[in-house]
Protein backbone atom coordinates (compact mmCIF):
# COMPACT_ATOMS: atom_id res chain seq x y z
CA UNK A 1 0.00 0.00 0.00
CA UNK A 2 1.55 3.28 -0.62
CA UNK A 3 1.29 6.52 1.47
CA UNK A 4 -0.61 8.60 2.08
CA UNK A 5 1.67 11.49 0.09
CA UNK A 6 2.64 9.33 -2.93
CA UNK A 7 -1.61 8.34 -3.04
CA UNK A 8 -1.48 12.77 -3.50
CA UNK A 9 0.28 13.09 -5.69
CA UNK A 10 0.10 10.21 -8.61
CA UNK A 11 -3.66 10.65 -8.12
CA UNK A 12 -6.46 8.37 -7.22
CA UNK A 13 -9.99 7.32 -7.58
CA UNK A 14 -13.28 5.99 -5.90
CA UNK A 15 -14.75 3.45 -7.61
CA UNK A 16 -18.06 1.77 -7.62
CA UNK A 17 -17.82 -2.02 -9.02
CA UNK A 18 -21.06 -3.67 -10.06
CA UNK A 19 -21.49 -6.76 -11.89
CA UNK A 20 -21.08 -9.98 -12.18
CA UNK A 21 -18.03 -11.07 -10.24
CA UNK A 22 -16.74 -8.18 -8.25
CA UNK A 23 -14.52 -10.77 -6.55
CA UNK A 24 -13.08 -11.85 -9.86
CA UNK A 25 -12.13 -7.99 -10.51
CA UNK A 26 -10.49 -8.18 -7.58
CA UNK A 27 -8.38 -10.95 -8.22
CA UNK A 28 -7.39 -9.96 -11.68
CA UNK A 29 -6.21 -6.73 -10.39
CA UNK A 30 -3.97 -8.14 -8.01
CA UNK A 31 -2.61 -10.10 -10.32
CA UNK A 32 -1.54 -7.46 -12.47
CA UNK A 33 0.36 -5.57 -9.78
CA UNK A 34 -2.87 -2.96 -9.35
CA UNK A 35 -3.54 -3.42 -5.80
CA UNK A 36 -6.79 -1.48 -5.01
CA UNK A 37 -7.37 -0.50 -1.41
CA UNK A 38 -9.63 0.47 1.69
CA UNK A 39 -12.45 -2.50 -0.39
CA UNK A 40 -15.79 -2.25 1.01
CA UNK A 41 -19.49 -3.51 0.13
CA UNK A 42 -21.78 -0.59 -0.77
CA UNK A 43 -25.14 -1.45 -2.26
CA UNK A 44 -25.20 -3.62 -5.13
CA UNK A 45 -21.33 -3.94 -5.52
CA UNK A 46 -18.42 -2.93 -3.89
CA UNK A 47 -16.28 0.58 -3.64
CA UNK A 48 -12.83 0.76 -3.26
CA UNK A 49 -9.79 3.47 -4.13
CA UNK A 50 -7.46 2.81 -7.10
CA UNK A 51 -4.51 4.95 -8.28
CA UNK A 52 -4.84 6.90 -11.61
CA UNK A 53 -1.85 5.54 -13.63
CA UNK A 54 -3.62 1.62 -12.81
CA UNK A 55 -7.46 3.18 -13.50
CA UNK A 56 -6.63 3.57 -17.32
CA UNK A 57 -5.60 -0.23 -17.37
CA UNK A 58 -8.45 -1.77 -16.26
CA UNK A 59 -11.01 -1.84 -19.02
CA UNK A 60 -9.57 -5.36 -20.10
CA UNK A 61 -9.56 -6.70 -16.97
CA UNK A 62 -13.37 -5.45 -16.20
CA UNK A 63 -14.53 -6.63 -19.49
CA UNK A 64 -13.06 -10.18 -18.75
CA UNK A 65 -15.05 -10.19 -15.36
CA UNK A 66 -17.68 -8.75 -16.20
CA UNK A 67 -18.36 -6.03 -14.29
CA UNK A 68 -18.96 -1.87 -14.20
CA UNK A 69 -16.59 0.39 -12.67
CA UNK A 70 -18.40 3.67 -12.36
CA UNK A 71 -15.61 6.82 -10.78
CA UNK A 72 -17.42 8.41 -7.73
CA UNK A 73 -14.78 10.82 -7.12
CA UNK A 74 -11.70 12.14 -8.16
CA UNK A 75 -8.56 13.18 -5.61
CA UNK A 76 -4.99 14.52 -5.51
CA UNK A 77 -3.01 16.55 -6.94
CA UNK A 78 -3.22 16.25 -10.84
CA UNK A 79 -6.94 16.90 -10.56
CA UNK A 80 -6.78 19.69 -8.23
CA UNK A 81 -4.29 21.12 -10.99
CA UNK A 82 -6.87 20.28 -13.64
CA UNK A 83 -9.41 22.18 -11.46
CA UNK A 84 -7.82 25.10 -10.93
CA UNK A 85 -5.78 25.63 -14.08
CA UNK A 86 -7.82 28.80 -14.48
CA UNK A 87 -6.95 30.27 -11.29
CA UNK A 88 -3.83 32.51 -12.17
CA UNK A 89 -3.34 33.96 -8.83
CA UNK A 90 -3.22 30.33 -6.49
CA UNK A 91 -0.51 29.30 -9.67
CA UNK A 92 1.73 32.14 -9.27
CA UNK A 93 1.24 32.26 -5.21
CA UNK A 94 2.13 28.36 -5.72
CA UNK A 95 5.05 29.38 -7.60
CA UNK A 96 6.31 32.09 -6.25
CA UNK A 97 6.28 29.86 -2.42
CA UNK A 98 8.53 27.37 -4.20
CA UNK A 99 10.54 30.25 -5.75
CA UNK A 100 11.05 31.42 -2.33
CA UNK A 101 11.73 28.24 -0.78
CA UNK A 102 14.39 27.92 -3.53
CA UNK A 103 15.90 31.20 -3.03
CA UNK A 104 16.05 30.54 0.71
CA UNK A 105 17.76 26.88 0.49
CA UNK A 106 20.95 28.71 -1.31
CA UNK A 107 21.78 30.79 1.91
CA UNK A 108 23.14 28.68 5.34
CA UNK A 109 20.49 29.51 8.07
CA UNK A 110 21.80 27.02 10.64
CA UNK A 111 25.57 26.38 12.03
CA UNK A 112 26.08 23.37 14.25
CA UNK A 113 29.30 22.14 15.70
CA UNK A 114 29.67 18.85 17.13
CA UNK A 115 32.25 16.79 19.35
CA UNK A 116 33.66 20.17 20.90
CA UNK A 117 34.47 20.38 24.32
CA UNK A 118 37.41 22.19 25.24
CA UNK A 119 35.82 25.23 22.85
CA UNK A 120 32.51 26.65 23.20
CA UNK A 121 30.31 27.30 20.48
CA UNK A 122 30.70 31.05 21.14
CA UNK A 123 34.42 30.94 20.43
CA UNK A 124 34.02 28.63 17.68
CA UNK A 125 31.05 31.17 15.94
CA UNK A 126 32.96 34.05 16.90
CA UNK A 127 35.98 32.86 15.11
CA UNK A 128 33.81 32.03 11.78
CA UNK A 129 32.18 35.37 12.30
CA UNK A 130 36.10 36.59 11.98
CA UNK A 131 36.87 34.54 8.87
CA UNK A 132 32.91 35.84 7.45
CA UNK A 133 30.84 32.94 7.50
CA UNK A 134 27.70 33.45 9.60
CA UNK A 135 24.29 32.88 8.84
CA UNK A 136 22.62 33.84 6.08
CA UNK A 137 25.64 34.03 3.89
CA UNK A 138 25.41 31.88 0.48
CA UNK A 139 26.35 28.39 0.34
CA UNK A 140 28.44 28.58 -2.29
CA UNK A 141 30.72 31.26 -0.95
CA UNK A 142 31.27 28.62 2.46
CA UNK A 143 34.52 26.89 1.34
CA UNK A 144 34.62 24.25 3.71
CA UNK A 145 38.38 23.18 2.58
CA UNK A 146 39.34 26.26 3.64
CA UNK A 147 37.32 26.66 6.56
CA UNK A 148 38.85 23.41 8.00
CA UNK A 149 42.27 24.56 7.45
CA UNK A 150 42.18 28.14 9.34
CA UNK A 151 40.57 26.13 12.29
CA UNK A 152 43.25 23.72 12.68
CA UNK A 153 45.72 26.10 12.39
CA UNK A 154 43.84 28.47 14.81
CA UNK A 155 42.59 26.50 17.51
CA UNK A 156 45.98 24.02 18.30
CA UNK A 157 44.24 21.49 20.45
CA UNK A 158 41.70 20.31 17.30
CA UNK A 159 43.25 17.48 16.06
CA UNK A 160 40.44 17.03 12.73
CA UNK A 161 38.19 18.95 11.38
CA UNK A 162 35.31 18.18 8.87
CA UNK A 163 32.87 21.07 7.83
CA UNK A 164 30.06 20.03 5.36
CA UNK A 165 27.05 21.74 4.05
CA UNK A 166 23.92 19.85 4.11
CA UNK A 167 20.89 21.24 3.74
CA UNK A 168 20.66 24.91 4.65
CA UNK A 169 22.87 24.01 7.13
CA UNK A 170 26.61 24.07 7.61
CA UNK A 171 28.07 21.29 10.40
CA UNK A 172 31.33 21.60 11.51
CA UNK A 173 32.09 17.83 13.21
CA UNK A 174 35.70 18.40 15.41
CA UNK A 175 37.79 15.89 17.31
CA UNK A 176 40.00 17.46 20.28
CA UNK A 177 42.91 16.48 21.62
CA UNK A 178 42.57 14.37 24.60
CA UNK A 179 46.09 14.04 25.73
CA UNK A 180 48.84 16.99 26.71
CA UNK A 181 49.70 18.69 22.90
CA UNK A 182 53.13 19.09 24.76
CA UNK A 183 55.46 17.86 27.22
CA UNK A 184 56.40 19.56 29.98
CA UNK A 185 60.19 20.21 30.03
CA UNK A 186 61.64 18.56 33.12
CA UNK A 187 62.67 21.06 36.00
CA UNK A 188 65.79 20.32 36.96
CA UNK A 189 66.79 23.21 39.41
CA UNK A 190 67.50 22.51 42.69
CA UNK A 191 64.66 23.13 45.05
CA UNK A 192 63.77 21.71 48.37
CA UNK A 193 60.25 20.64 49.97
CA UNK A 194 58.55 22.73 52.32
CA UNK A 195 55.06 22.08 54.23
CA UNK A 196 52.21 23.22 52.11
CA UNK A 197 49.97 22.80 55.07
CA UNK A 198 50.15 21.75 58.62
CA UNK A 199 50.03 18.61 59.80
CA UNK A 200 50.93 14.86 61.35
CA UNK A 201 53.96 13.17 58.62
CA UNK A 202 51.73 9.01 58.27
CA UNK A 203 54.04 8.17 55.01
CA UNK A 204 56.70 9.63 53.06
CA UNK A 205 58.74 8.52 50.11
CA UNK A 206 62.11 10.42 49.38
CA UNK A 207 63.59 9.57 46.22
CA UNK A 208 66.32 12.97 46.32
CA UNK A 209 67.30 15.14 48.85
CA UNK A 210 67.50 14.64 52.46
CA UNK A 211 64.74 13.98 54.67
CA UNK A 212 64.62 16.84 57.55
CA UNK A 213 61.56 15.16 59.28
CA UNK A 214 59.79 11.89 59.93
CA UNK A 215 56.90 10.01 59.72
CA UNK A 216 54.72 11.01 63.44
CA UNK A 217 56.38 14.33 63.35
CA UNK A 218 53.98 17.53 63.62
CA UNK A 219 55.15 20.09 61.24
CA UNK A 220 53.92 23.73 60.51
CA UNK A 221 53.04 25.35 57.54
CA UNK A 222 56.49 26.49 55.23
CA UNK A 223 58.88 23.86 57.49
CA UNK A 224 61.30 22.37 55.49
CA UNK A 225 60.88 18.69 55.05
CA UNK A 226 63.22 17.36 52.45
CA UNK A 227 66.41 19.42 52.17
CA UNK A 228 67.61 19.98 48.58
CA UNK A 229 71.75 20.25 50.16
CA UNK A 230 73.60 17.05 50.04
CA UNK A 231 76.83 17.15 51.50
CA UNK A 232 80.20 15.39 49.74
CA UNK A 233 82.31 13.73 52.29
CA UNK A 234 85.92 12.67 51.58
CA UNK A 235 87.34 9.38 53.21
CA UNK A 236 88.47 11.46 56.45
CA UNK A 237 84.48 11.95 57.12
CA UNK A 238 84.95 15.95 56.30
CA UNK A 239 82.39 17.74 54.10
CA UNK A 240 84.29 18.32 50.52
CA UNK A 241 81.30 20.51 48.74
CA UNK A 242 77.88 20.92 48.97
CA UNK A 243 75.64 19.97 46.22
CA UNK A 244 72.24 20.90 45.51
CA UNK A 245 69.45 18.86 44.23
CA UNK A 246 66.15 19.15 42.81
CA UNK A 247 64.63 17.44 46.35
CA UNK A 248 61.75 15.15 44.80
CA UNK A 249 59.20 12.99 47.37
CA UNK A 250 55.77 12.34 48.44
CA UNK A 251 54.75 13.25 51.54
CA UNK A 252 51.51 12.76 53.23
CA UNK A 253 50.56 14.22 56.20
CA UNK A 254 46.64 14.15 58.52
CA UNK A 255 45.41 17.35 58.03
CA UNK A 256 42.33 18.96 59.68
CA UNK A 257 40.36 21.54 57.80
CA UNK A 258 37.29 23.70 59.37
CA UNK A 259 35.16 25.93 57.68
CA UNK A 260 32.16 27.57 59.55
CA UNK A 261 29.36 29.34 58.10
CA UNK A 262 26.52 31.83 59.46
CA UNK A 263 23.04 30.80 57.99
CA UNK A 264 19.90 33.56 59.06
CA UNK A 265 17.35 31.67 60.74
CA UNK A 266 14.66 32.57 58.61
CA UNK A 267 15.11 30.99 55.08
CA UNK A 268 13.56 32.73 51.69
CA UNK A 269 11.18 30.62 50.04
CA UNK A 270 10.44 30.93 46.87
CA UNK A 271 6.67 30.10 45.87
CA UNK A 272 4.21 30.50 42.35
CA UNK A 273 0.83 32.24 42.89
CA UNK A 274 -0.81 30.30 40.02
CA UNK A 275 -0.98 33.19 37.84
CA UNK A 276 0.67 32.86 34.27
CA UNK A 277 1.07 35.21 31.56
CA UNK A 278 2.25 34.05 27.75
CA UNK A 279 4.19 35.97 25.07
CA UNK A 280 4.73 34.67 21.34
CA UNK A 281 7.28 35.77 18.88
CA UNK A 282 7.96 35.59 15.17
CA UNK A 283 11.25 36.24 13.74
CA UNK A 284 11.78 36.48 10.19
CA UNK A 285 14.89 38.10 9.19
CA UNK A 286 14.77 41.84 10.66
CA UNK A 287 11.54 41.34 10.98
CA UNK A 288 10.05 40.78 14.28
CA UNK A 289 6.39 40.24 15.41
CA UNK A 290 5.47 40.04 19.16
CA UNK A 291 1.58 39.32 20.89
CA UNK A 292 1.58 39.49 24.94
CA UNK A 293 -1.16 37.96 26.65
CA UNK A 294 -1.67 39.52 30.04
CA UNK A 295 -1.94 37.45 33.48
CA UNK A 296 -5.83 37.29 34.75
CA UNK A 297 -6.56 40.76 36.19
CA UNK A 298 -3.23 42.43 35.07
CA UNK A 299 -5.28 44.19 32.29
CA UNK A 300 -7.14 45.83 34.56
CA UNK A 301 -4.01 46.89 36.83
CA UNK A 302 -2.45 48.27 33.56
CA UNK A 303 -5.40 50.17 32.50
CA UNK A 304 -6.22 51.82 35.99
CA UNK A 305 -2.36 52.84 35.81
CA UNK A 306 -2.92 54.16 32.74
CA UNK A 307 -6.18 55.91 33.78
CA UNK A 308 -4.52 57.58 36.73
CA UNK A 309 -0.90 58.97 35.07
CA UNK A 310 -3.80 60.60 32.36
CA UNK A 311 -5.38 62.52 35.00
CA UNK A 312 -2.75 63.70 36.56
CA UNK A 313 -0.86 64.59 33.22
CA UNK A 314 -4.56 66.63 32.33
CA UNK A 315 -4.71 68.27 35.90
CA UNK A 316 -1.68 69.30 35.65
CA UNK A 317 -1.67 70.96 32.21
CA UNK A 318 -5.07 72.65 33.31
CA UNK A 319 -3.00 74.22 36.02
CA UNK A 320 -4.44 71.95 38.89
CA UNK A 321 -2.30 70.56 41.57
CA UNK A 322 -2.43 66.79 41.08
CA UNK A 323 -1.62 66.04 44.62
CA UNK A 324 1.12 63.72 46.07
CA UNK A 325 1.90 60.74 43.54
CA UNK A 326 0.91 57.47 45.28
CA UNK A 327 3.22 55.13 46.81
CA UNK A 328 4.58 52.71 44.22
CA UNK A 329 3.06 49.36 45.61
CA UNK A 330 5.34 46.24 45.10
CA UNK A 331 5.03 44.36 41.59
CA UNK A 332 5.00 40.68 41.52
CA UNK A 333 8.11 39.37 40.18
CA UNK A 334 7.71 37.51 36.74
CA UNK A 335 9.94 33.94 35.87
CA UNK A 336 9.79 33.61 32.59
CA UNK A 337 10.98 30.22 30.58
CA UNK A 338 11.31 30.98 26.66
CA UNK A 339 11.52 28.31 23.75
CA UNK A 340 12.94 29.22 20.65
CA UNK A 341 12.41 27.09 17.89
CA UNK A 342 13.92 27.37 14.42
CA UNK A 343 11.76 26.54 11.55
CA UNK A 344 13.05 23.18 9.53
CA UNK A 345 10.56 22.05 6.50
CA UNK A 346 12.68 18.62 6.50
CA UNK A 347 15.89 17.21 7.57
CA UNK A 348 18.59 19.97 7.34
CA UNK A 349 16.52 22.26 5.52
CA UNK A 350 16.22 25.40 8.01
CA UNK A 351 14.75 28.70 7.28
CA UNK A 352 15.49 32.28 9.18
CA UNK A 353 12.60 32.21 10.82
CA UNK A 354 12.06 31.60 14.71
CA UNK A 355 9.16 30.93 17.01
CA UNK A 356 9.43 32.16 20.14
CA UNK A 357 7.09 31.28 22.94
CA UNK A 358 7.82 32.39 26.60
CA UNK A 359 5.62 31.59 29.67
CA UNK A 360 5.89 33.58 32.93
CA UNK A 361 5.07 32.27 36.18
CA UNK A 362 4.18 35.02 38.64
CA UNK A 363 6.62 34.31 41.96
CA UNK A 364 6.63 35.66 45.55
CA UNK A 365 9.11 35.38 47.83
CA UNK A 366 8.15 35.00 52.05
CA UNK A 367 10.72 34.14 54.83
CA UNK A 368 9.75 31.54 57.49
CA UNK A 369 11.89 29.65 59.87
CA UNK A 370 14.02 26.22 58.78
CA UNK A 371 12.26 23.24 59.64
CA UNK A 372 14.77 20.64 61.21
CA UNK A 373 15.19 18.82 58.15
CA UNK A 374 15.95 21.65 56.10
CA UNK A 375 18.17 22.63 58.55
CA UNK A 376 20.03 19.32 58.33
CA UNK A 377 19.46 19.24 54.46
CA UNK A 378 21.15 22.68 54.19
CA UNK A 379 24.33 22.11 56.52
CA UNK A 380 24.66 18.86 54.52
CA UNK A 381 24.30 20.52 51.32
CA UNK A 382 27.09 22.94 52.94
CA UNK A 383 29.45 20.43 53.80
CA UNK A 384 29.22 18.28 50.54
CA UNK A 385 30.20 21.41 48.70
CA UNK A 386 33.36 21.83 50.74
CA UNK A 387 34.06 18.37 50.77
CA UNK A 388 33.87 18.27 46.58
CA UNK A 389 36.55 21.45 46.49
CA UNK A 390 38.62 19.73 49.16
CA UNK A 391 38.55 16.28 46.88
CA UNK A 392 39.32 18.46 43.90
CA UNK A 393 42.71 19.16 45.33
CA UNK A 394 43.01 15.27 45.34
CA UNK A 395 42.64 15.06 49.34
CA UNK A 396 41.44 11.65 51.13
CA UNK A 397 39.17 12.24 53.42
CA UNK A 398 38.85 10.20 56.63
CA UNK A 399 36.62 11.91 59.33
CA UNK A 400 33.79 14.31 58.47
CA UNK A 401 32.05 16.42 61.46
CA UNK A 402 29.05 19.05 60.82
CA UNK A 403 27.68 20.58 63.67
CA UNK A 404 25.06 23.33 63.91
CA UNK A 405 24.48 25.77 66.42
CA UNK A 406 22.00 28.17 67.55
CA UNK A 407 23.07 31.39 68.88
CA UNK A 408 19.82 32.96 69.37
CA UNK A 409 20.53 35.32 66.21
CA UNK A 410 21.85 32.87 63.14
CA UNK A 411 22.72 29.25 62.66
CA UNK A 412 26.45 28.14 62.87
CA UNK A 413 27.43 25.78 60.61
CA UNK A 414 30.87 23.96 61.57
CA UNK A 415 32.28 21.43 59.28
CA UNK A 416 35.51 19.60 60.80
CA UNK A 417 37.08 17.58 57.85
CA UNK A 418 40.36 15.44 58.91
CA UNK A 419 42.08 14.23 55.67
CA UNK A 420 45.51 12.95 54.41
CA UNK A 421 46.87 14.72 51.66
CA UNK A 422 50.65 15.21 50.30
CA UNK A 423 51.69 18.39 51.43
CA UNK A 424 55.44 19.32 49.93
CA UNK A 425 55.30 22.27 48.04
CA UNK A 426 58.60 23.00 46.19
CA UNK A 427 60.68 26.18 47.26
CA UNK A 428 63.43 27.56 44.73
CA UNK A 429 66.87 27.50 46.46
CA UNK A 430 69.09 30.01 45.09
CA UNK A 431 72.44 28.68 46.14
CA UNK A 432 74.73 27.53 44.06
CA UNK A 433 77.64 24.62 44.55
CA UNK A 434 79.95 25.44 46.68
CA UNK A 435 83.87 24.42 44.88
CA UNK A 436 86.11 22.06 46.65
CA UNK A 437 88.97 24.60 47.45
CA UNK A 438 86.60 27.06 49.47
CA UNK A 439 85.37 23.91 51.54
CA UNK A 440 88.62 23.46 52.33
CA UNK A 441 89.70 26.76 53.44
CA UNK A 442 86.64 26.85 55.77
CA UNK A 443 87.03 23.45 57.24
CA UNK B 1 0.83 -38.60 1.42
CA UNK B 2 3.77 -36.28 -0.44
CA UNK B 3 2.47 -33.52 1.55
CA UNK B 4 3.07 -35.26 4.76
CA UNK B 5 6.87 -36.00 3.74
CA UNK B 6 7.32 -31.88 2.57
CA UNK B 7 5.85 -31.48 6.05
CA UNK B 8 8.56 -33.63 7.95
CA UNK B 9 11.09 -32.88 6.20
CA UNK B 10 10.41 -28.81 6.76
CA UNK B 11 10.06 -29.91 10.45
CA UNK B 12 13.50 -31.49 10.27
CA UNK B 13 14.81 -28.88 8.32
CA UNK B 14 13.62 -26.01 11.13
CA UNK B 15 11.94 -24.62 8.05
CA UNK B 16 8.62 -22.87 8.73
CA UNK B 17 5.76 -24.45 7.46
CA UNK B 18 4.26 -21.14 5.90
CA UNK B 19 7.41 -21.24 3.97
CA UNK B 20 7.81 -24.49 2.94
CA UNK B 21 4.30 -25.58 2.60
CA UNK B 22 2.40 -21.98 1.66
CA UNK B 23 0.80 -22.75 4.58
CA UNK B 24 -1.52 -19.18 5.28
CA UNK B 25 -0.25 -17.29 8.39
CA UNK B 26 -3.51 -15.37 10.12
CA UNK B 27 -2.52 -12.47 12.92
CA UNK B 28 -5.83 -11.25 14.67
CA UNK B 29 -5.43 -7.80 16.67
CA UNK B 30 -7.88 -7.45 19.10
CA UNK B 31 -11.35 -7.73 17.37
CA UNK B 32 -10.34 -4.92 14.42
CA UNK B 33 -7.69 -6.32 12.62
CA UNK B 34 -6.72 -9.56 10.72
CA UNK B 35 -3.56 -9.61 8.90
CA UNK B 36 -3.57 -12.91 6.59
CA UNK B 37 -0.18 -13.79 4.35
CA UNK B 38 0.23 -16.62 1.96
CA UNK B 39 -3.89 -16.66 0.16
CA UNK B 40 -4.32 -17.23 -3.05
CA UNK B 41 -7.60 -15.31 -4.24
CA UNK B 42 -10.93 -13.56 -2.98
CA UNK B 43 -13.44 -16.58 -3.27
CA UNK B 44 -16.45 -14.28 -2.12
CA UNK B 45 -16.57 -10.78 0.01
CA UNK B 46 -19.60 -9.13 1.75
CA UNK B 47 -19.49 -6.41 4.32
CA UNK B 48 -20.64 -9.50 7.46
CA UNK B 49 -18.13 -12.55 5.66
CA UNK B 50 -15.30 -12.63 3.85
CA UNK B 51 -14.06 -16.13 1.91
CA UNK B 52 -10.12 -16.31 0.96
CA UNK B 53 -8.59 -19.70 -0.92
CA UNK B 54 -5.50 -20.44 0.75
CA UNK B 55 -3.24 -23.28 -0.38
CA UNK B 56 -4.11 -25.88 2.08
CA UNK B 57 -7.52 -24.50 3.13
CA UNK B 58 -10.66 -22.22 2.81
CA UNK B 59 -10.54 -18.92 5.04
CA UNK B 60 -13.70 -17.73 6.24
CA UNK B 61 -13.72 -14.37 8.20
CA UNK B 62 -16.96 -13.30 9.75
CA UNK B 63 -18.06 -10.38 11.46
CA UNK B 64 -19.64 -6.80 11.20
CA UNK B 65 -18.58 -3.78 8.55
CA UNK B 66 -15.94 -5.68 7.27
CA UNK B 67 -13.96 -4.26 4.69
CA UNK B 68 -10.31 -4.88 2.95
CA UNK B 69 -7.43 -2.32 4.26
CA UNK B 70 -4.96 -3.06 1.77
CA UNK B 71 -4.31 -6.51 0.08
CA UNK B 72 -1.70 -7.62 -2.13
CA UNK B 73 -1.02 -11.18 -3.89
CA UNK B 74 0.97 -12.21 -0.66
CA UNK B 75 -0.94 -10.72 2.02
CA UNK B 76 -4.26 -8.89 3.48
CA UNK B 77 -5.56 -6.36 5.99
CA UNK B 78 -8.90 -7.02 6.99
CA UNK B 79 -10.22 -4.16 9.39
CA UNK B 80 -13.81 -4.52 11.04
CA UNK B 81 -15.59 -5.80 14.14
CA UNK B 82 -14.14 -9.00 13.37
CA UNK B 83 -16.62 -11.83 15.06
CA UNK B 84 -14.73 -15.46 14.09
CA UNK B 85 -12.11 -16.77 12.04
CA UNK B 86 -12.73 -19.76 10.60
CA UNK B 87 -11.22 -22.75 8.29
CA UNK B 88 -13.07 -24.93 5.99
CA UNK B 89 -11.41 -27.82 3.68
Amino acid sequence: MLNRFTCYRKGFLRLHISGQGPERFLNLCCANRMDPWDVCERGEGIECRMLLSHFWKIRPLARKAGVRVRVLGRYGAPFFIRRNRKREGLLLGTGACFALIYALSLFIWNISFEGNYHYSRDTLMEYLESLDVRYGMRKNDVSCEDLEDSLRSAFPEITWVSASVTGTRLVVRIKENEALSAVPPRDDSPCELAAGTAGVITRMIVRQGKADVAVGDTVEEGQLLVSSALSVIDDNGETVRIKYVHADADIYARTQYAYRTEEPLLCRVETRTGRRRFRAALTAGRFRASLSLPARGELWTALKETAVSFGRWAMSQAGLDPGPEAENTERPVWKETTQVRQLCLFGDFYLPVYWEQTVGEETVYYERPYTEKELKDRSEYINEKYIEKLLQKGVHIIKNDVRILNNGLSYTIECTVTAEEEISVRRPVSTQDTPDEEMKEST
Amino acid sequence: MFENIRGQAASALHIPRDVALGEPVITVTGRQNVYIENYNRIVSFHEEEIRLQARTCRIVISGKRLRIEYYTKDDMMIAGQIGSVRMET
